[in-house]
C-alpha cells in the first residue's frame, strides 16, 4: 500500500465459523487501509462481510468466531494480541462504533445525558458533576437544539434521528481516532439521512477523526467518502479513491454493483438479477468467489484464488482478469 | 405499594416514569381486578397494623372465663379454648404473613435475578451448572421442597423464609436467565461495550434493569402463594410454631373444634388467608396482563 500515516491497517484478515466442510470462511484475507483523517467506504452486498470486519477491530466477533490468520494495526499494536483489558481502554477513546440498529442502542431506562456522561466518567474519570456538563455540551455539538432539556429525556421520548445524533455523540464524546459507521442511518427518512451524514462529516471536520463508514448506499459514498473499499463474499475485491472507482471501476464486480444504481437522470437496462447467494460462495476456498456471476470470467478463475494487484498509484483490485 | 408500581415502570416503554404514575389512575380505571386487588390488601395491611392497638385483648392474653364463645360484640370473631380473641389472633397472624411474604417475594426476587443473570449473561458451564441445578430444585414441588428444608433447618420463623424462598428462586433464575440472554445482544449492550464498560457494568447497569419486568410480576404472584406455602407449613406443624398467632397455626388449633360446632376458631383465619392470597393473585394478574400487552 501507498506509504501515509496509517491509523487502520488490516492485514490478510481471515475468519472463520464452525459449520460443514470445515466451517464458513466469513473473511478472507481481508487488506485495506484508513489513513488518519480520512473517510474510507466499505460497500458490498449483504453477507459481504462488512460488518464481521468491523466487528473484528473493535474486538467483538461472535465467540464462535475464529481468527485463522492475519493482523489488525492500530497505531503500531496490533489489535489481535491485545488483552481485554487493553481493547476496553481503546474501546470509546480511541475506536468508537456506530451500529445498525439505531433505536435499541440507547438504553431505554437511562436518561440520554446521563448515558453520554457515562462515557466521560469511564474514559475521562470525570466526576458526575463535569460529566453531565460536558454531556450537555456534546449533544449541543451534535445539532439537538435545547440540549440541557433533551439530556433529561428517555430515549423513547425522542425521535429516531435525535437517537442517532445522541448515539453519535455518545461515541464520539471522548474524540477518538477511529469511528465506525455501520450503516448509520438504516431506518430513518430521507431527509434525516442527508443531516446525519452532514453531521458525521462535521465531525470529521471537528475532531480530526478518521471514518470507516459501512453502507451500501453508493451515493452516500461518493458523497462522503474519499477511498472505497469494495467487498464481496468476504474478499476485498478493489480499493480506490472515489473518484478514480466510479470512473474507472476494473473489476467485473464494481462495474455490476456500480450498474446497479439507479440514477434519475439516465434510463438504464435494468441489469440481470445474479443468481445465487453469496453464503453459498463462501464454502469454495479455491479460486475466485465471484467466479459464477462474473461475465468474464477465465478458466483460472475457478482453480486459483486472485491475488490484490496495484495496478495504479491508489487502485487496488483482486481479479486474474484486470491486471 | 412498591413492588405493584416499580413492576408497572420496567420494561422498554418504561423510561418514562414520571409519565407511567401520571397513567397509573388510568391504568386502574382499565383494570378493574388491579384497583380491587389494591384495595383488598390496603385494607388488610391498615387492619393488620392499626387494629390490634383498637382491641383491648392482647394475641396470647388467654381468659378461661370466656372459653369457645361464638361472634358476639365483644368478640367480633368469637374465641379460642384458652378464651383468647380470635380476631386479634387473626390481625396479628395476617401481619406476621404479611411480612413473611414481602421477605420470601425479596429474596426470592433477588438471589434469583442476580444469579439468573449472571447466568445468561455469560453462559457456558457456569450457565449450564446453574439451569441443571435449578433442573433438580423443579424437579420437587415447592411445597414439598421448602417443607423438606424447615424439617431439616428447624421450623423457626427465619427458616421458613428461607426455605420458601429458595425453593422459588428457580421461576426467576430461568425467567432472568431467558431476558438477559436476548438482551444482552441488543444495540444498547454492544454501545455500552463498545465506549469501554467492563463486562460486568453492561450486565448490571444496562442488561439487567431491562430485564426485570418478568420477574417483578413473578414475584407479585409469588406474594400470595408464599402466604399459602407459609401457613400450610404452619398447619402440617413443619413451619411457624403455636402459640405464634398465624394463619396457618390458626387454622390448625381450630380444626378440633370444627366437629362439635365451634366454626368460628378456623374458618375466620382461613377467611384472611384466603383474602390475603386473593387480594395478591388479582395485582399479579393484572400486572401480568398489563406488560403482556405493553410489549405486543
Amino acid at each position: 500500500m501507498t506509504e501515509r500515516d496509517e491509523l487502520l491497517r488490516i492485514r490478510d484478515l481471515t475468519v472463520t465459523f464452525p459449520g460443514r466442510d470445515g466451517g464458513v470462511v466469513i473473511l478472507d484475507k481481508v487488506t485495506f487501509d484508513v489513513s488518519g483523517k480520512e473517510i474510507v467506504g466499505l460497500v458490498g452486498e449483504s453477507g459481504s462481510g462488512k460488518t464481521m470486519t468491523s466487528l473484528a477491530v473493535m474486538g467483538f466477533l461472535p465467540p464462535s468466531g475464529r481468527i485463522q490468520q492475519g493482523e489488525i494495526w492500530f497505531k503500531g499494536r496490533n489489535l489481535l494480541e491485545c488483552s481485554e483489558a487493553e481493547m476496553r481502554k481503546t474501546r470509546g477513546r480511541e475506536i468508537a462504533m456506530i451500529f445498525q440498529s439505531t433505536r435499541s442502542a440507547l438504553n431505554p431506562l437511562m436518561r440520554v445525558g446521563d448515558q453520554v456522561a457515562r462515557v466521560y466518567r469511564i474514559q475521562r474519570g470525570l466526576d458526575a458533576k463535569e460529566a453531565q456538563e460536558k454531556a450537555v455540551a456534546a449533544l449541543n455539538r451534535m445539532g439537538i437544539p435545547d440540549a440541557e432539556r433533551r439530556a433529561r429525556a428517555y430515549p423513547h421520548q425522542l425521535s429516531r434521528g435525535m437517537c442517532q445524533r445522541v448515539l453519535i455523540g455518545m461515541m464520539v464524546a471522548c474524540e477518538p481516532a477511529l469511528l465506525i459507521a455501520d450503516e448509520p442511518t438504516t431506518g430513518l427518512d430521507v431527509t434525516i439521512q442527508a443531516q446525519i451524514f452532514e453531521l458525521i462529516k462535521a465531525v470529521q471536520q471537528a475532531t480530526g477523526a478518521s471514518i470507516l463508514l459501512i453502507t451500501h448506499d453508493l451515493g452516500v459514498v461518493a458523497e462522503t467518502c474519499e477511498r472505497v473499499v469494495v467487498m464481496y463474499a468476504g474478499q476485498v475485491m478493489e480499493m480506490a479513491a472515489v473518484e478514480d472507482l466510479f470512473a474507472r471501476p476494473r473489476h467485473p464486480y464494481t462495474q455490476r454493483l456500480l450498474s446497479s444504481v439507479l440514477r434519475v437522470d439516465k434510463v438504464i437496462e435494468m441489469p440481470a438479477v445474479d443468481a445465487g447467494l453469496t453464503e453459498d460462495v463462501a464454502y469454495s476456498i479455491a479460486g475466485c468467489r465471484f467466479a459464477s456471476r462474473c461475465p468474464r470470467v477465465l478458466p483460472t478463475c475457478w482453480e486459483q484464488t486472485p491475488l490484490g494487484v496495484q495496478i495504479e498509484a491508489d487502485h487496488w483490485v483482486t481479479c486474474h482478469n484486470c491486471g | 405499594m412498591s413492588v405493584p408500581t416499580s413492576a408497572l415502570s420496567t420494561r422498554l416503554s418504561a423510561g418514562a416514569f414520571v409519565q407511567r404514575v401520571g397513567g397509573f389512575s388510568k391504568v386502574l380505571r382499565e383494570h378493574r381486578m388491579l384497583l380491587l386487588g389494591l384495595v383488598v390488601l390496603l385494607v388488610v395491611i391498615l387492619a393488620a397494623t392499626f387494629g390490634p392497638s383498637l382491641l383491648p385483648y392482647g394475641p396470647l392474653k388467654t381468659d378461661p372465663e370466656s372459653r369457645l364463645q361464638p361472634p358476639s360484640l365483644a368478640h367480633p370473631m368469637g374465641t379460642d379454648n384458652f378464651g383468647r380473641d380470635v380476631l386479634v389472633r387473626v390481625l396479628y397472624g395476617a401481619r406476621l404473613d404479611l411480612r413473611i411474604s414481602f421477605l420470601v417475594a425479596f429474596s426470592a426476587l433477588i438471589a434469583g435475578t442476580l444469579v439468573g443473570a449472571f447466568s445468561g449473561y455469560y453462559g457456558g458451564i457456569v450457565d449450564d451448572v446453574v439451569m441443571r441445578i435449578t433442573d433438580v430444585m423443579q424437579a420437587f414441588p415447592s411445597f414439598v421442597l421448602a417443607m423438606a428444608i424447615t424439617a431439616m433447618l428447624g421450623n423457626t420463623i427465619p427458616n421458613v423464609v428461607l426455605a420458601i424462598a429458595f425453593s422459588y428462586s428457580p421461576f426467576f433464575i430461568r425467567l432472568t436467565r431467558g431476558e438477559v440472554l436476548s438482551a444482552r445482544e441488543l444495540g444498547y449492550a454492544e454501545a455500552a461495550r463498545c465506549v469501554g464498560n467492563p463486562e460486568w457494568r453492561v450486565l448490571y447497569l444496562h442488561v439487567l434493569p431491562n430485564c426485570l419486568t418478568p420477574a417483578l410480576v413473578q414475584a407479585t404472584l409469588c406474594l400470595g402463594w408464599a402466604i399459602l406455602n407459609a401457613s400450610g407449613l404452619a398447619f402440617l406443624g413443619l413451619g411457624v410454631r403455636p402459640p405464634t398467632p398465624e394463619g396457618g397455626v390458626l387454622v390448625g388449633e381450630g380444626t378440633q373444634f370444627i366437629i362439635s360446632g365451634e366454626w368460628w376458631i378456623s374458618v375466620f383465619p382461613g377467611a384472611m388467608i384466603v383474602l390475603m392470597a386473593f387480594a395478591f393473585n388479582l395485582i399479579g394478574d393484572s400486572l401480568r396482563d398489563i406488560t403482556a400487552q405493553e410489549e405486543r
